[in-house]
């Protein structure tokens, strides 16, 4: 399953670690990046491609900079703050979707975060099969056989691309990427029997 | 030095392939890296790669010779070739021996293993045979400061940037291996001896993974540098 990715942006040292121990032991959550200042926030959404950025609300006014780039429109849905103004907690105000205040209990935070994987999960699902199509089955067998992308695009009137993206697809699902890999998965799924191997 | 084998133990085959010998007492990492005249500073750095794996590059490591490295890299595969994947190989034989004669599906993991060990072994005999000797050259060429005709073909004919390009991914194989045991396989009647294996294979996989790391991250872009202060040097004439 694909996990939800959080950026952290967070100068003080102690509550970055302390969010970043919470989200690593949620199920299906990952902290992929933490950030001390906003220096190379740009480049680093570009990279992770984060679900989720959780940002100081005191950077809130700097982020504001960031507004003309693409990135900053999908922020907009996905931004958590963090308030260690220490004051009674404010409500999540745009472009946040959440606040997380540094007298959170422990459970509030977890409630806050959940939530917000939960939803995201949600989305994801209606993409997670684990189980091959038909048609996967179909290219996985000729895989096995030996044959090339292009050559199974003319035995099956497909383009070379759609070919590519069944192939995409069929190692997204079984986490296998090599040739022999993909074999030994098909002949274990009676997909391709051995004596059919060249 | 004992204080870092208590707090990592994966380090272990890491401290043998420095000829480190255990049973130092209470020495320094300092005090046994000399004893066993090794570079402290790198040692550090290759032990660091270990404990986190997104260590590699650090500036630090560009800062070692490329024999050095090579060393290293020489050692790595010595210990590849004849201790953990002759130890895997002989595990894998001794599952299959404990399964009925029937079950062919086992048997598929012992022909992919022998697959890779030949992938594998042509892997680090084109890297031993091509790729260390002409990267050592051209150090050679860089400290001196001189180019050559003799160097400037070589640099023509073979770069280290050809040597990026057709370096390919030995570990992710090994990942493929791990899934398929994992999730496709029914359970082997011998459960001690499959997780052995398991544990084997992610182990060799880290140390594959820090082993590409230290060659394409660092000794090809030093290596691709020397090029091209060595081809600005050339004045054919």
């Amino acid at each position: 399953m694909e996990r939800i990715k959080f950026v952290l942006v967070e100068k003080s040292y102690l509550i970055r670690k302390g969010i970043a121990s919470i989200i690593n032991r949620i199920e299906h959550a990952t902290v992929v990046k933490e950030l001390d200042s906003l220096d190379t926030v740009n480049s680093t959404l570009q990279k992770y491609q984060p679900d989720f950025i959780i940002v100081n609300i005191s950077l809130l006014n700097e982020m504001a900079k960031f507004r003309n780039l693409e990135i900053h429109t999908e922020m907009s849905q996905v931004g958590i703050g963090i308030d260690s103004t220490n004051e009674p907690s404010a409500k999540p105000k745009e472009p946040l979707r959440e606040i997380i205040s540094t007298l959170d209990e422990r459970d509030d935070i977890y409630k806050k975060l959940q939530a917000l994987i939960q939803e995201k999960l949600e989305n994801q699902n209606t993409v997670q099969h684990s189980e091959l199509s038909e048609r996967e089955k179909t290219i996985l067998m000729l895989v096995a056989r030996g044959m090339t992308n292009k050559e199974i695009a003319e035995k099956l009137f497909l383009s070379t691309h759609t070919v590519i993206t069944h192939r995409k697809n069929i190692t997204n699902k079984l986490g296998i990427k090599s040739i022999s890999g993909l074999t030994v998965y098909a002949i274990l799924n009676d997909i391709i029997r051995i004596e059919e191997l060249k | 030095m004992a204080d870092v084998l208590i707090h990592n133990y994966t380090l272990l085959p890491v401290i043998s392939r420095f000829n480190i010998k255990l049973g130092f007492g209470d020495k320094t990492v300092k005090e046994v890296c000399a004893d066993a005249n090794v570079n402290v500073d790198f040692f550090l750095e290759i032990t660091n790669s270990f404990i986190d794996e997104d260590y590699i590059p650090q500036k630090e490591l560009n800062s070692f010779p490329v024999s050095l490295i090579v060393q290293y890299l020489k050692k790595t595969h010595l210990y590849y070739l004849n201790e953990k994947i002759p130890e895997i190989e002989k595990h894998i034989h001794l599952m299959l021996a404990e399964e009925t004669k029937a079950n062919e599906k086992y048997k598929l993991v012992e022909n992919f293993f022998i697959e890779y060990i030949k992938e594998i072994t042509t892997h680090i005999n084109r890297e031993e045979i091509t790729v260390h000797p002409y990267v050592l050259e051209i150090e050679e060429a860089f400290y001196k400061n001189t180019m050559t005709k003799a160097v400037y073909d070589k640099i023509n004919s073979y770069s280290i940037n050809d040597y990026a390009s057709e370096h390919d991914n030995i570990e992710e194989k090994l990942f493929d291996l791990i899934n398929i045991i994992i999730k496709y396989l029914p359970q082997a009647k011998s459960v001690g001896l499959c997780n052995t294996i398991l544990t084997e294979l992610f182990s060799l996989e880290k140390d594959l993974n820090i082993h590409a790391a230290l060659e394409d991250k660092v000794l090809i872009p030093k290596v691709a540098a020397m090029e091209e202060k060595l081809l600005s040097l050339y004045n054919p004439s």
